[in-house]
């Protein structure tokens, strides 16, 4: 009899088992499906967070791109902040500044990027990623950090109690010689040759020549004048062109004679396939191009600065007067050959960088004076002389 | 249940995979540009290249790679534009309305 209980016991303790078990497998199965589906929801989360945020980052490198392309053609900071999308994607590219003591230039520029992708079609939500790159503007060509310099030979001449004044310093890549005759000769700064030439100094007692605050009143050669090579600054003369085209007056095809004329380019530019001469009084603000340029005799012509293109530059030839006036507020002289200012008239003032491949002649006469001043004017080369480099990148 | 986790699993391999075939392309683009010139970006366009999952060019591969390039973007002469569309072939059918599309925008400033 207690056979049979304990037989029926187990029979239903069997049954038990079964039960249990399959509650248990059940459980198992349904905790192993639920963990697979959050992996694989975490995979999927993963992916479309991966596949987001690396186009947030090509979408932050294009504003990058956009920025620079932008620089490359005019180098203006005022673009910033600069927003843009492609799609549903959005960029949004700051500039932060550092400006050069000396020249005022923006010397680094940190630009960084701001990527964002929404996450999904219907999301508010977005990854972002951010891209970062420090430009550097190039270093202006050297012959900018003189007040007059030439390739080959510096000539300044001063006589019959005559003056001129330099604030600033002087260089040439051959020789220079400084001399006065009853004139006076200042130089605020050092004037330097490239080595092995030499700066000779023609100076007397009636026609002293100061050069960095030491005055000579003898011939003698400067000591310690010797310094490197200097390089001239290029210009994208089709940009120019272009600009002056724009404004259709500002062109001119061929020779041209300005008489008593106030210019005022457009576009801050004129520009001259052929040669000009100014005549009677003209007055010039912004930029002018041309093969060469003569101040006749007799003629004042002022120049004042506008925009950024503040150049006065002879492809050709040569940048000349005999007896005028000249009065520059700020410019970049550039003469591809020569540049003579001979029995410069009245007391001339010439503010800006006054540069030669060539030959710089310097001469007044009887009574008049000229004063240059080195200042960096504002000149924007054009977009194929580029004005920077990207230096470091933060991807 | 398990029939559908594993092809689920399988696709999202695929989406991973193609992410990365996408994002190798911008790069290639990016490498070719500084070895061969900013011109050079025309070379990588392409429609329907199909490829394994190395990217490498194969009959067989279950990827699918356009490659859009598109010059003087937004009238800029120093612009162009590179799109990277992929797409994978998931139970021998095609996932176009599935692609992956990188895209980013190169200059040839430097």
């Amino acid at each position: 009899m207690t056979a049979q209980i304990n037989n029926s016991i187990i029979v239903k303790n069997k049954k038990g088992v079964v039960f249990v078990s399959a509650i248990v497998f059940s459980t198992l199965m349904i905790t192993m499906a639920v963990a697979m589906s959050n992996i694989l929801l975490q995979d999927v989360h993963m992916i479309k967070r991966l596949k987001h945020s690396t186009q947030a980052q090509y979408i932050a490198e294009t504003g990058i791109n956009i920025a620079l392309a932008a620089l490359a053609d005019y180098f203006d900071l005022s673009i910033f902040p600069l927003t843009g999308s492609i799609g549903n994607d959005t960029y949004v590219v700051n500039a932060k500044i550092e400006k050069d003591a000396e020249t005022e230039q923006e010397a680094r520029v940190l630009l960084t990027s701001v990527g964002s992708v929404p996450r999904g079609t219907r999301s508010t939500k977005t990854i972002s990623r951010i891209v970062g790159v420090e430009i550097e503007r190039k270093a202006l060509p050297s012959s900018m950090n003189h007040a007059i310099s030439g390739g080959w030979w510096l000539s300044i001449v001063s006589r019959n109690d005559s003056q001129i004044s330099i604030n600033g310093s002087m260089h040439s890549n051959l020789n220079a010689i400084v001399s006065t005759l009853n004139g006076t000769v200042k130089v605020s700064d050092t004037i330097t040759t490239s080595a092995p030439w030499k700066v000779s100094i023609c100076a007397s007692p009636a026609g002293p020549i100061e050069v960095n605050d030491v005055t000579y009143t003898t011939w003698c050669h400067l000591p310690d004048c010797q310094g490197g090579i200097i390089e001239f600054p290029q210009f994208d003369y089709n940009y120019y062109k272009e600009l002056s085209q724009q404004a259709s007056c500002d062109y001119y095809k061929g020779n041209v004679t300005f008489e008593n004329v106030t210019l005022k380019p457009k576009n801050g530019i004129i520009y001259v396939d052929g040669d000009v001469i100014f005549s009677g009084i003209c007055e010039l603000y912004g930029g002018i191009i041309a093969h060469n340029i003569t101040v006749s005799t007799g003629a004042r012509f002022s120049q004042y600065p506008s925009g950024d293109i503040n150049v006065i530059v002879c492809r050709k030839d040569r940048f000349e007067t005999y007896g005028g006036f000249l009065h520059i507020e700020e410019a970049l002289i550039f003469s591809n050959r020569d540049c003579s200012l001979v029995e410069m008239a009245d007391t001339s003032e010439i503010t800006g960088v006054l540069t030669t491949y060539g030959w710089q002649n310097l001469q007044v006469l009887d009574g008049n004076s000229i004063t240059f001043t080195h200042k960096y004017p504002r000149v924007n080369f054009g977009p194929n002389v580029s004005s920077f480099k990207a230096v470091r990148w933060n991807r | 249940m398990f029939v559908n986790t594993i092809s689920i699993s399988g696709r999202i391999n695929s989406d991973y995979a193609a992410t990365h075939l996408a994002k190798a392309r911008i790069e290639r683009a990016r490498t070719v540009m500084a070895t061969n010139g900013f011109n050079a970006l025309t070379d990588l366009d392409e429609t329907d290249t199909i490829i394994d999952s190395d990217g490498v060019s194969d009959p067989d591969g279950v990827f699918k790679r356009s490659t859009k390039v598109l010059p003087n973007y937004g009238g800029n002469v120093r612009l162009t534009r590179v799109d990277a569309l992929l797409t994978y072939a998931h139970r021998g059918q095609w996932k176009d309305n599935a692609a992956i599309t990188m895209t980013t925008v190169f200059t040839d400033v430097q």
